[in-house]
């Protein structure tokens, strides 16, 4: 685990900012004992009308792909999702054990769905909630679909988010340019999963493979991020910022020392960034305190601490100092809430408001450095000079990139250290 | 892990990070380049002067019932980790002396022998720096730098008007009454130090070999445990413990009676009083770290039974 801050404060600030980097180093770090984590997995395909035709198809061969990833000894179930949803496979609603047999009557289970009705992903999570909830190990949903959750109330789906939050962690791909990407990240967010959008139903069995991929590989340790904050301060925001920008915020703090744990989902050999601020009375020069501790647990167990402490000083020169990954990622996050912004803006005709939010992230962009970031928004607008941010919207957009953009506006790039942290 | 008091909120911790559980303030000062401190009665200040670049300076302080406790150590600038050495050695002899087996020990030949012990727990302690993997330890990579993590230590316990000082290196401890001549407490382990208890010397020629020291707190020190000095305050004055970083600019016969008269009016702060002090030694030069940690004291016609 690695702290980057500047701990020096001027005189009368309130706030520090750091950034602590988490590296999990695989199994290796678990004493070499190479075993693979225990899985469930539930597939979740969107049935509904709309999915009709080469997208369904598409879907259907995907997930023979993924049930082709699946370990041997792997749980597994697979539900179609309408306005309701319905198990596919094992039908007695319990999980399957992966094996030849299984996995081919799997496969010719999916070759008996079949596409009509609505949309009600809430329910969808419900039903995945009832196979997974008595699963040991680690417990994951893909979850496919290609239009909007309008079959249930908000309310609905809402509570069938919180109902699955701890119990698995949920992935999941948007196909074609009908679904949300906000409602998609409502659900993802919280059950600590990802969004994608695959516009070609063409590339969705590639991606299937890759998710199956990386979730063979984690492994089951319980990983906590444990964040304490002293007696007269609080936690201001506490965030996920590499992979993706996730706001983490429990809250519920008060003026108590108070300590939150947050939940990080399961790990393979992967680092993973969270950026925390910590509101706090501004002390006299000279003095100095612990703002936060931000305790790594891993199976209940505390095996790193990052110490974020603030000092203040009237010499300048330290105060003034921005710690080199705090700059990064709050760069970042500011420009994943640009593009959010600038998309909703062009989406409402508001085009003034979008061009100055999307020239504002482009520039943000470019200064981290962010080349993936800019060849998308280089498909929504055409950049004139990247460094100062002069962008002009582009007449016509397809759904697809705007989309995309949207999508992806989340991600983060990691930044390579220019140089070592001051000592 | 020992159980030390917050200076600050009177909360108990432990010392996992040498930061208070409650309300986050520093058990004991780390290496900040300035740190200040007051427990009401007693204070300290530490700054990293004017040369440089670190401050390894480090204090610790506690008061609580009727009995004081400072603590001031400076790291041996030569050797790796020095301002770790010096923090940690502050926080151990501290919490040594405060936690519940030495805050029971009141018969001035136990606090005597306390404060030997506290100087052996730090020696244990500071000792097993250096055995720690320099490749995963926080320490400084300065290449210069040889020998084990070390440092002095200047250590005080004063129960009414009775104060008792144990020292390793060249970190000092004086009497500095009112009226009448000031008197250093301790001996400095230093090749010049043997001529210099009792009396202020015109010590403003020492040479730096003579200023060599003979005696620390680290691995590589060698000896028997060291001799606790007793005073019996009557009348009264300050009592200060100081690295070298101040005393060396005030080391003249009532130099630093004299800066006390001229820095500070009567009644001053205790804290503010610790500022002038290093303030002074900044002026002077601040060629090394200061460190001043004071306690005045008014003994009481009626002397309180320790």
């Amino acid at each position: 685990m690695e702290l980057d801050l500047n701990e020096y404060l001027p005189e009368g600030k309130g706030a520090v900012d750091a950034v602590v980097t988490v590296t999990a180093t695989g199994d290796d770090g678990e004493g070499g004992t190479g075993r693979s984590a225990n899985v469930s997995e539930v597939l979740v395909i969107d049935a509904s009308g709309s999915m009709h035709g080469a997208k369904f198809g598409q879907a259907r061969e995907a997930a023979k792909v993924a049930l082709a990833g699946l370990r041997p000894g792997t749980r597994f179930a697979v539900v179609q999702g309408t306005e309701s949803a319905t198990l596919v496979y094992p039908r007695d609603g319990t999980l399957a054990y992966a094996r030849p047999d299984t996995t081919a009557e799997a496969v010719l289970a999916l070759r008996q769905m079949h596409t009509g009705g609505g949309t009600a992903i809430g329910s969808w999570l419900r039903k995945a909630n009832e196979l997974l909830r008595d699963a040991d190990g680690i417990r994951h949903v893909t979850l496919l679909t290609d239009g909007l959750n309008e079959w249930e109330t908000d309310e609905d789906l809402q509570r069938a988010i919180d109902g699955a939050r701890g119990v698995f962690q949920c992935d999941c791909r948007g196909v074609g340019t009908d679904w949300s990407p906000d409602q998609l990240r409502s659900i993802a967010d919280p059950l600590l999963g990802t969004v994608d959008i695959v516009v070609d139903p063409r590339d969705l069995a590639a991606d299937f493979a890759a998710i199956m991929a990386q979730l063979m590989g984690r492994s089951n340790n319980q990983v906590v991020l444990r964040v304490w904050t002293p007696r007269g301060a609080r936690l201001g925001y506490f965030k996920q910022v590499y992979p993706d920008v996730v706001d983490l915020t429990n809250p519920d703090g008060d003026a108590e020392p108070s300590t939150s744990d947050y939940l990080t989902g399961a790990w393979g050999r992967e680092s993973r960034g969270y950026q925390l601020r910590v509101a706090i009375t501004p002390g006299a020069v000279g003095e100095e305190v612990l703002a936060a501790r931000v305790s790594l647990v891993v199976d209940g167990d505390v095996v790193d601490r990052a110490l974020v402490r603030a000092i203040w000083t009237d010499d300048l020169e330290l105060s003034t100092r921005v710690s080199h990954l705090v700059g990064h990622y709050t760069g970042m996050t500011a420009m994943s809430s640009a593009i959010q912004q600038g998309l909703r803006a062009r989406r409402a005709g508001d085009d003034a408001r979008a061009q100055e939010e999307l020239g504002a992230a482009t520039a943000l962009a470019a200064a981290a450095g962010a080349t993936d970031t800019l060849d998308l928004l280089a498909k929504v607008v055409t950049i004139e000079d990247a460094a100062t941010g002069r962008v002009r919207l582009l007449p016509r957009v397809s759904l697809a990139d705007e989309m995309t953009l949207d999508t992806r506006s989340t991600r983060t790039t990691p930044v390579r250290r220019i140089q070592p942290p001051h000592a | 892990m020992t159980t030390l008091d917050c200076w600050r909120c009177g909360h108990p911790s432990l010392d996992t990070d040498a930061f208070c559980e409650s309300c986050g303030s520093p058990l004991v000062t780390a290496t900040a380049r300035r740190a200040e401190q007051t427990t009401g009665s007693a204070a300290a200040v530490s700054d990293v002067g004017l040369r440089r670049e670190r401050n390894e300076d480090a204090f610790a302080l506690a008061s609580s019932a009727g009995r004081t406790t400072l603590v001031v150590c400076d790291g041996v600038a030569s050797t790796p980790s020095a301002g770790t050495a010096a923090s940690l050695a502050a926080r151990t002899v501290l919490a040594t002396l405060t936690n519940e087996e030495g805050a029971r020990v009141r018969h001035p030949a136990e606090v005597a022998r306390r404060l030997r012990d506290a100087l052996a727990v730090a020696q244990r302690v500071v000792s097993d720096l250096a055995l720690t993997d320099p490749d995963t330890s926080p320490v400084d990579a300065d290449e210069s730098r040889e020998g084990a993590p070390s440092t002095t230590c200047v250590a005080a316990v004063v129960t009414g008007s009775s104060v008792q000082v144990v020292s390793l290196g060249d970190s000092r401890a004086y009497w500095l009454p009112d009226s009448g001549e000031q008197r250093l407490l301790t001996i400095d382990d230093s090749e010049a130090g043997a001529g210099l208890s009792g009396t202020s010397t015109g010590a403003g020629g020492a040479t730096p070999l003579s200023r060599r020291l003979t005696r620390w707190i680290g691995a590589d020190d060698t000896g028997t445990p060291p001799r606790v000095h007793l005073l019996d305050v009557d009348a009264p004055g300050v009592l200060l413990l100081c690295s070298d970083g101040l005393w060396q600019y005030f080391d003249g016969p009532g130099a630093l009676s004299e800066l006390l008269t001229t820095a500070a009016p009567p009644d001053i702060e205790p804290l503010d009083l610790a500022r002038r002090l290093v303030a002074a030694a900044v002026s002077a030069g601040g060629g090394d770290n200061i460190t001043a940690a004071v306690l005045p004291l008014r003994p009481s016609p009626v002397a309180v039974e320790g």
